[in-house]
């Protein structure tokens, strides 16, 4: 079995990413087009990372640093790629891309239908936020 | 709400907006410090807000932009004023300057203590989103 390797996502495989999402019950949202992952590629590259297994996208993690608050969204592994501590892998990588950025406190968004991700969320030292999440979605201006 | 300036902040106001967040009763994730005002205002200064009345820091917001998704976040009003419409004009302008940037998915993580929030919220035109949880995490100075 080849390596399962965490590297910056590519502009050529968002494709490959939307349909990971699709499998793993990430999203989707307005953003989920592949003109606005191209873009992501481009302009944070750094914290827009993929896990690659034998040439196949089987995981993905977006960091988010406002100058502010840390953010990490979009944790999603792949059914045939899970129990392989990939979650953990992700996730203590964007961290340290976070925290060299400068970020302290980081939010991470979990996605209550991806049933994966809420028990790994559990599993890790992170606290369950009491706040009550609101969003709202604007058209691009 | 005539008398109120919805303004860029800039650093002479930092040690007042730590006043005025110093005087909201609010759970704290990580402690306030000014250093991190500075970094916020070195790299993103437009999306750090401040409301001033006669001289005096009335009321904040930082609207977060990380390339992905928007965060409101710190938004303050001075208990005087509050129910005055400052929060609003507060949050308007950041909309405004967010989707300048390229913001389409703007959240607010709302105290549920707090009673005026939520409908404030929502009448700003957010929902409450079913499909999400936060989780957080203060992370060691090394990793």
């Amino acid at each position: 079995m080849p390596e399962i390797v965490i590297r910056e996502a590519r502009a050529d495989e968002v494709v490959d990413i939307l349909a990971l999402w699709n499998a793993a019950g990430s999203g989707p949202s307005v953003t989920d087009t592949p003109d606005h992952l191209r873009m992501l590629t481009e302009q944070m590259p750094g914290l827009f990372l993929v896990a690659e297994w034998g040439g196949r996208v089987v995981g993905t993690v977006i960091g988010g640093w406002d100058h502010w608050r840390g953010h990490i969204y979009r944790l999603a592994v792949h059914p045939d790629a899970r129990r392989r501590g990939l979650a953990r892998r992700l996730t203590a990588e964007i961290e340290a891309r976070l925290r060299a950025k400068g970020a302290i406190r980081i939010y991470a968004l979990a996605a209550t239908r991806q049933e994966m991700g809420v028990r790994f969320w559990e599993s890790i030292p992170y606290d369950k936020s009491k706040d009550v999440p609101y969003v709202r979605t604007f058209d691009v201006l | 709400m005539e008398d109120v300036l919805i303004r860029t902040a800039t650093p002479a106001d930092f040690t007042r907006v730590l006043d005025l967040w110093q005087s909201i009763d609010r759970h704290l994730g990580l402690a306030d410090r000014i250093d991190h005002l500075e970094t916020l205002h070195a790299h993103s200064p437009d999306l750090f807000l401040v409301a001033e009345r006669q001289g005096e820091v009335v009321g904040t917001l930082i609207a977060g932009w990380d390339g992905w998704r928007a965060q409101m976040a710190r938004l303050a009003v001075s208990s005087a004023l509050r129910r005055s419409g400052v929060g609003r004009c507060l949050v308007e302008e950041g909309e405004r300057r967010l989707r300048g940037k390229g913001a389409q998915r703007i959240y607010a993580l709302v105290d549920r203590r707090s009673e005026p929030a939520q409908p404030f919220w929502a009448a700003l035109g957010y929902a409450v989103n079913e499909n999400i949880v936060q989780y957080s995490r203060n992370l060691p100075e090394a990793l």
